[in-house]
């Protein structure tokens, strides 16, 4: 095989992980994030760095999980470099709260369900936004993405253990504001 | 029996970690009759969660991007940095400017009062010469007169020194 085709191959492989796992990136650090345009970039730079280090990639995790990664450690750089630069946090665009609950799937459901859900939402949402920053990517990879507990570890860096702690405790905290404002 | 939630988690009581809780929080414990009301809430909320960020997410990412809004955006943030540069550099510079002028322009008004005050030393120096000058003119001059009333007297004494 000439480096050319090999080249070519590598691309078409690139190619075909970027139209899987694009949508669930985005869609991570949008949850982490509320904000459109910032999730947007940071999915372009995600892809963008995965795409300078797919030859080091050894597919010992999966993509996604590698992925995941990138886009783990690009959202702290981007909260670290925020901090630093303070005169930019005014300059979020991130929706509230009671914006990002209003989001629900069109389904069959009865007007008083749909309140009921909106409202169950926002709650959610409420404890999200109290969690420290850990405690919510595994609470997000956990709830929104489905993922398994050893994939949270293997993208998050830490162990299953700590893993199962901090869900716990969110997953606490979301019973919490369940009984308490019910 | 083995148990599976929807998110797949066990809810059987196996798996459980010091907390009490299985590895999501789902209380695994003796089964109180209110906690599985409980865990039902939970999992309808977690459930409405997941569903609402993926028709949020869904619909972010199928409408139609905005790129040259945002290059203006950022095109804009950078003008304004760059302004905000420009000015804080001039105004860096400018303060350096003043400053410096003033230290010249306060070097220059001691160096004037330094030279008044030699002057004015200089001046108070010639005016006590002067009259020390004069008080010994006039000293001579009161030590050579006589009174009127002993004049007969001094030119007697000036005609015995003539005979």
């Amino acid at each position: 095989m000439t480096r050319v085709a090999a080249k070519e191959i590598a691309a078409q492989e690139f190619d075909a992980i970027v139209a899987t796992h694009r949508p669930q990136i985005f869609r991570f650090l949008l949850a982490s994030t509320r904000d459109v345009d910032l999730a947007e970039t940071l999915t372009q730079e995600c892809f963008l760095k995965a795409h300078r280090n797919w030859g080091r990639f050894r597919g010992e995790s999966s993509a996604m999980t590698w992925l995941m990664r990138i886009a783990i450690n690009l959202e702290k750089d981007h909260w670290r470099n925020r901090r630093m630069q303070f005169w930019r946090r005014t300059q979020t665009n991130a929706v509230d709260l009671d914006e990002a609950s209003e989001w629900l799937p069109s389904g069959e459901r009865s007007v008083e369900q749909q309140m009921l859900a909106r409202e169950q939402v926002g709650r959610v949402w409420r404890v999200v936004d109290g969690l420290s920053e850990r405690q919510r990517t595994v609470f997000l990879l956990r709830y929104v993405e489905e993922q398994e507990l050893s994939e949270i570890a293997q993208a998050t860096g830490l162990s299953e253990g700590t893993v199962k702690a901090h869900l716990s405790r969110a997953v606490g905290k979301v019973r919490a504001e369940l009984r308490g404002k019910r | 029996m083995r148990t599976r939630n929807q998110f797949g988690t066990r809810l059987d009581g196996t798996g459980l970690d010091a907390t009490g809780f299985d590895a999501t929080g789902f209380d695994a414990g003796d089964g109180a009759g209110q906690d599985v009301v409980q865990d039902t809430v939970l999992e309808q909320a977690l459930r409405n969660f997941k569903l609402s960020v993926r028709a949020w997410s869904e619909a972010a990412y199928s409408r139609p991007r905005a790129a040259q809004m945002t290059a203006r955006h950022r095109s804009w943030r950078l003008a304004a940095g760059w302004a905000m540069a420009c000015v804080l550099v001039a105004g860096t510079v400018t303060g350096g400017v003043f400053e410096r002028a003033e230290q010249q322009r306060a070097v220059r008004a001691a160096a004037v009062k330094a030279q008044q005050a030699q002057q004015q030393l200089a001046a108070a120096r010639q005016r006590q010469l002067q009259d020390q000058k004069l008080m010994t003119a006039v000293d001579t001059d009161i030590s050579q007169e006589v009174p009127s009333a002993m004049e007969p007297l001094a030119d007697l004494m000036q005609d015995g020194e003539t005979q």
